[in-house]
């Protein structure tokens, strides 16, 4: 190789690896990217385990479901601190969230459901998948734990699909936090080899009937992975569905002109059903979901029946309108709907 | 085109017994947690019933949309199931022979009870099992499609493979014949007996009715008994119909004595009050109960009657013709 080939490589990686390290940064500094640490010594299953407080954690906000069949008392958001820990293969998360009071799995009742937390995981792709329970095309894997039950690994790709997925379930491990919660961890194979791997968390209460859709849940979330390579262009990828540069406050003018307000629901009026309610669109989706719904909402339509028509070759269609409109204003659409939440 | 198997249960020739009942539970739910589910019950009607109020624990549909449902209570409203200190007949004679814990419901709780006072007390049975609708509600509440209406036969199944235990199908059915099994984690149901059924035996409910109280047949077989009873004669009617779900199991309404005068003299007035009747039956109820009686008086005048004969069940094996389609049969 010539000098001048090895240093156009050599400048060629130090300009990726800066680029890659702004990704991360810019991430970082949307609250979407943390860190998982590296333990050398393994990961206690213990979530009072002493070196859990060594993790630093990312604080999640869980919002109550509802894409599909939205609950007439909405409920507030929980707080979820998230932290994650890897050895070798082995990947632990540990979730601490509010719930007032512990609701086990009770064979003396028919009409009690226990608590419950699953964490979400996506493999690498062009987009990340849709959030709740992943696409056709774009399966996710999820650990579900529920009080007094054996923990589970389940795949699935859209609404009512979940499955057991072939693998060891994860071990779990939960207590009751002196602050009126659960701290619980859950430590498996690593799921996908993506890094940073993506992961969302639901966590289901059971005092509020808590099962199935009735739930609370977070936006992905990226985890970088110690000793794992960093897929660059993946990085680029998910900066770009992390990117909201528009002007949210005309955004909301948007919203009126283009008569979104006509089928969903974006204040929390519950008024309005003909399509998902939004009014908490930028705390469980990306722009970059936001961006792609609107521009091709057949992209993945979220399956109520309500939401899609059958199209002229029996595939469902979407009863949204493709965007049309200027990039700004795409921008500033997608800018408002993120800030909604 | 789904094929549907249905059932017609003849109130004036139902005893109480409660042998389809327990032909069910021995077959079906006298293990695996299903101890307290009764998929087959006869209660007592005016009554609350099994599960208990399951009348007004909502369900069903209203127009195109399902209306909200409330989960039955296992030791409140189904009742669980008692075990007896039997030791304490070979141990110490002053201990009673008695429930280890004191039931507070059961499937036949409010038997014989009624409404009404002497002498114009009334109370008639009321089998109940899961109606196979032709509109379930259960199906349409499952966010899983775990439930399925199979097209051979019209009975619908929980699919115990895909069933979370979500129980959003317990709270639909109106008639709260899906029940959870707690220690299962999955809801179950009558499956009417479809291991019996695909090798021509009926459901044990039926074939074990000491009455001869309930035929089987599949509702398009025009020489069976529920085409006659219901669609040709109108006779025999679904239970609750402004659930809304269409249930395959019918019911021929209860005839009544009169009611008595306070001086003692039978009235005109039936002793089972109309609005009753219609509050289960819907307002066909009084046309049903018309030709009945007429087809009575014909057969009393010495008239034969085709309608009457087929309610006698003059021979077990006619009540019940359960021949496969020829393609359900490959």
């Amino acid at each position: 190789m010539s000098l001048r080939g090895a240093l156009t490589l050599a400048l060629a990686a130090i300009l990726a690896t800066s680029a890659a390290a702004d990704d991360a940064a810019t991430l970082r500094g949307a609250g979407r990217l943390s860190d998982a640490a590296a333990a050398a010594r393994g990961v206690s299953l213990d979530p009072l385990a002493p070196h859990w407080q060594a993790v630093p954690a990312v604080r999640l906000v869980a919002y109550p479901q509802t894409s599909i069949a939205a609950a007439a008392d909405r409920s507030p958001p929980r707080e979820v601190d998230v932290r994650v820990a890897v050895a070798g293969k082995t990947v632990a998360v540990r979730l601490e969230w509010p719930d007032e009071t512990a609701d086990g799995w009770d064979t003396d009742r028919t009409d009690a459901f226990p608590d419950a937390a699953a964490v979400q995981f996506a493999a690498q792709s062009d987009v990340l998948p849709y959030i709740g329970m992943g696409e056709p095309q774009q399966p996710v894997r999820l650990w579900l734990w529920r009080h007094q039950r054996r923990a589970e690994v389940l795949a699935a790709r859209g609404f009512g699909s979940l499955e057991p997925a072939r693998g060891s379930p994860p071990n779990a491990q939960a207590v009751r936090t002196g602050r009126g919660g659960w701290a619980l961890v859950l430590r498996g194979e690593r799921p996908f080899p993506a890094n940073p791997l993506p992961m969302a968390v639901a966590v289901w209460d059971g005092a509020e009937q808590g099962r199935a859709g009735r739930k609370y849940l977070t936006a992905w979330h990226l985890v970088r992975l110690p000793g794992v390579k960093v897929d660059r262009a993946w990085l680029r990828r998910l900066a770009e569905e992390a990117r909201s540069t528009g002007d949210a406050a005309r955004g909301r003018h948007l919203v009126v002109d283009h008569g979104c307000n006509g089928c969903h629901d974006l204040q929390g009026t519950h008024t309005i059903d003909a399509g998902p309610d939004l009014s908490i669109a930028g705390g469980i989706h990306w722009p970059g979901y936001l961006r792609r719904s609107l521009l091709n909402p057949n992209a993945f339509i979220v399956p109520h029946v309500g939401y899609m028509q059958p199209g002229t070759d029996g595939r469902p269609v979407s009863l949204m309108p493709a965007f049309e409109g200027s990039s700004q204003d795409l921008g500033d659409l997608v800018a408002y709907l993120a800030s909604r939440r | 085109m789904t094929r549907q198997l249905a059932m017609v249960i003849d109130l004036n020739k139902c005893i109480g017994c409660q042998t389809c009942t327990l032909a069910c539970k021995t077959q079906w739910t006298d293990r695996g947690g299903r101890e307290f589910m009764y998929w087959n019950h006869v209660e007592t009607q005016p009554g609350k019933g099994y599960p208990r109020g399951w009348q007004e624990a909502g369900g069903g549909w209203s127009g195109d949309a399902l209306r909200p449902g409330r989960l039955p209570r296992l030791a409140e409203d189904y009742g669980v199931p008692s075990e007896f200190n039997y030791d304490a007949l070979f141990n110490d004679a002053r201990e009673p022979l008695r429930p280890s814990t004191p039931p507070a419901w059961g499937p036949n709780w409010d038997e014989d009870q009624g409404a009404g006072e002497y002498p114009n007390a009334y109370f008639f049975y009321l089998p109940r099992l899961c109606n196979h609708c032709t509109r379930p509600a259960c199906l349409a509440a499952c966010p899983r499609q775990a439930i399925y209406k199979r097209d051979e036969d019209g009975i619908v199944l929980i699919d115990q493979d895909r069933c979370r235990g979500y129980r959003y199908c317990v709270a639909a059915c109106p008639y709260k014949k899906v029940y959870f099994n707690p220690h299962a984690g999955r809801s179950e149901k009558c499956i009417f007996c479809y291991p019996r059924v695909e090798r021509g035996i009926p459901p044990a409910c039926a074939f074990q009715c000491v009455g001869r109280a309930r035929h089987v047949a599949f509702r398009d077989d025009e020489q069976g008994a529920i085409h006659k009873l219901v669609d040709l004669w109108k006779v025999a009617l679904p239970l609750r119909p402004d659930f809304g779900t269409e249930p395959n199991v019918f019911y021929v309404p209860p005839l009544s004595p009169p009611s008595f005068e306070t001086d003692g003299r039978p009235s005109s007035r039936p002793r089972l009050p109309d609005d009753h009747l219609e509050h289960l039956f819907g307002p066909a109820v009084r046309d049903a109960l018309a030709r009945l009686e007429a087809e009575i008086a014909r057969k009393q005048a010495g008239h034969t009657s085709e309608m009457l004969d087929l309610l006698i069940a003059y021979r077990h094996g006619d009540m019940f013709r359960l021949d496969r389609p020829k393609e359900a049969a490959q």
